[in-house]
């Protein structure tokens, strides 16, 4: 691990090996996705047994839905990423602006997430209805927690990008806001492909 | 640094770009299958290693967790592809 | 700390390599817990199999049931290197202690029902079942208690700023993820078997075996931690005496 995230205007010391945020954040970030991955695996196992009744219930899904969020998160990703880049510049008021529209995208993603369950269980789909189900509201619901759990960290993350805090410290925090959040778009990419692309 | 911001949407765009092309592939009708499933796998693929490449900023990380994050994506995309193309 | 004192705090946290073996022999081996049986299983399988291997399974649960007891111990040694570091009112230090203290309680009494199950296998087997569901959910369920111990740890421990860390903080990152981990038990009353029974891979192999290893881990920083702070005490101590 590197001992520190970066010089001092901010730019990735790339000669030692450079490590955004709190280190000890990535072990949880490597967890987290280490378990998604079993998750996965264990969606695509039951799938294998049963590739009619997934074939099924996948049909019901509303790609739409899948697209929006997508693109909600594809951006807030980008935004927070710029915003990493600004507040190394010491623009801080461009940088919380950057997390600010991201944090608005990352709640129309809760929006629309909330307004599928709510169409899927009008259609009679719930957690018990099959083995596709189960997996999806559960994966994504998780996944939801991550979101929200997300959104609050990015509300905290803007409360440090302010003057009177040492940069050193600012930059702690938007780095490791923003990898959280990527981490919550990295998952998404392969829930996405999981539930609703692969044919 | 304003290079790097252009990077950054850059690498957005390209995101956006392909994520079009995988829903476009998914319900083309017209498009086999395997082959669908395969390009899927692909772009998810090459999406995930942007995210983790660029916006994660993974590339400028210690060895040891590029290769945990290659590992992790090549697990993932190839449990994806065992699991349609190796029968139970 | 005196050198007595911190024998003892060495020994308690130590304590977890010895209950381990005993536990996952006893327990895990031959009461069959490793993994356990699905909620799905059929109470009549259940319960021949507890008939068919009644003396195992007393044996197995029997001999573990106190050594539950020994996640308090682990608990104490905690609490004692962990308030020399938190200082003051050590608020955290008594959450996590508290927390380990009733894990021992949650899981000793998870543990009475099953040798309770395994005393009368001979019973109806619909008893024997639900003794077996009692035990686990109540196992698992009462999870809040290890997620506050592991939050508390990384309270205390978050904070250090010594040049050599004592406790790194991807242990202590590890026993957030862990802590976030055990909110997938709520799953267990809706799945009988799969992943998020208590038996599958995510709420079994991640959510009941994982914390083990993280304590092992933590046990190896946290006895170290305690040498750690007996030295900086002797240290202030020899520095008093020429001040």
């Amino acid at each position: 691990m590197s001992e520190s995230s970066s010089d001092t205007l901010g730019a990735p010391s790339r000669a030692k090996g450079f490590l955004p945020g709190d280190d000890g954040l990535w072990f949880f970030i490597c967890a987290e996705i280490t378990l998604f991955g079993l998750l996965f695996g264990a969606f695509l196992s039951a799938r294998a047994e049963a590739p009619d009744v997934f074939r099924g219930a996948q049909s019901l899904m509303v790609p739409l839905f899948a697209f929006l969020n997508t693109t909600y998160l594809l951006t807030s990703s980008w935004l927070v990423a710029l915003s990493v880049q600004i507040a190394r510049e010491g623009r801080l008021p461009a940088a919380r602006r950057c997390i600010d529209w991201a944090r608005v995208l990352g709640l129309l993603f809760v929006a629309t997430k909330a307004f599928e369950y709510w169409h899927e269980i009008d259609l009679g789909a719930n957690p018990g209805t099959n083995p596709f189900f189960m997996f999806y509201f559960v994966t994504t619901g998780i996944h939801l927690g991550h979101v929200i759990g997300g959104l609050g960290l990015l509300t905290f993350v803007k409360t440090r990008l302010k003057d009177g805090i040492e940069q050193k410290d600012r930059l702690m925090w938007v780095e490791s806001g923003a990898t959280f959040w990527h981490m919550v778009d990295l998952l998404w990419l392969i829930i996405l492909a999981l539930f609703y692309l692969l044919p | 640094m304003q290079r790097a911001q252009t990077r950054t949407t850059v690498v957005w765009l390209v995101l956006l770009v392909a994520t079009a092309i995988s829903f476009f592939t998914s319900h083309d009708h017209n498009i086999a299958a395997d082959f669908a499933y395969v390009s899927i796998c692909t772009l998810s693929y090459l999406k995930c290693r942007l995210v983790i490449m660029e916006f994660m900023e993974v590339r400028h990380t210690p060895i040891a967790y590029r290769v945990f994050f290659e590992i992790w994506m090549l697990a993932v995309i190839g449990e994806i592809i065992f699991f349609r193309f190796v029968t139970l | 700390m005196t050198k007595k004192q911190l024998f003892w705090i060495r020994a308690f946290l130590l304590s977890f390599y010895p209950y381990s073996l005993i536990a996952g022999f006893f327990w895990g081996f031959l009461a069959h817990n490793i993994p356990p049986f699905p909620a799905s299983m059929p109470a009549e399988e259940l319960a021949q199999y507890f008939r068919d291997n009644a003396f195992r399974m007393r044996l197995g649960y029997g001999v573990s049931l106190p050594f539950w007891s020994m996640l308090m111990v682990w608990a104490v040694g905690a609490f004692c290197v962990m308030r020399r570091v938190e200082k003051g009112d050590s608020p955290w230090s008594f959450i996590q202690l508290m927390g380990g203290s009733f894990n021992t309680v949650v899981m000793s009494v998870a543990a009475g029902f099953w040798v309770t199950a395994a005393m009368r296998p001979e019973t109806d087997p619909k008893i024997i079942q639900m003794l077996y569901d009692v035990g686990w959910l109540e196992g698992d369920l009462f999870n809040g208690v290890a997620m506050l111990q592991n939050l508390s740890l990384f309270m205390v421990f978050y904070r250090d700023d010594r040049p050599v860390r004592l406790v790194p903080k991807w242990a202590l990152w590890f026993g957030v993820f862990l802590s976030l981990s055990y909110s997938l038990e709520m799953l267990l009353p809706f799945f009988r078997s799969g992943p998020f029974g208590w038996g599958g891979l995510i709420n079994y192999g991640v959510g009941f075996c994982t914390p083990f290893v993280w304590m092992i881990i933590m046990t190896f920083y946290l006895q170290k931690a305690a040498v750690t702070l007996y030295n900086e005490s002797q240290a202030e101590a020899a520095q008093a005496a020429r001040g």
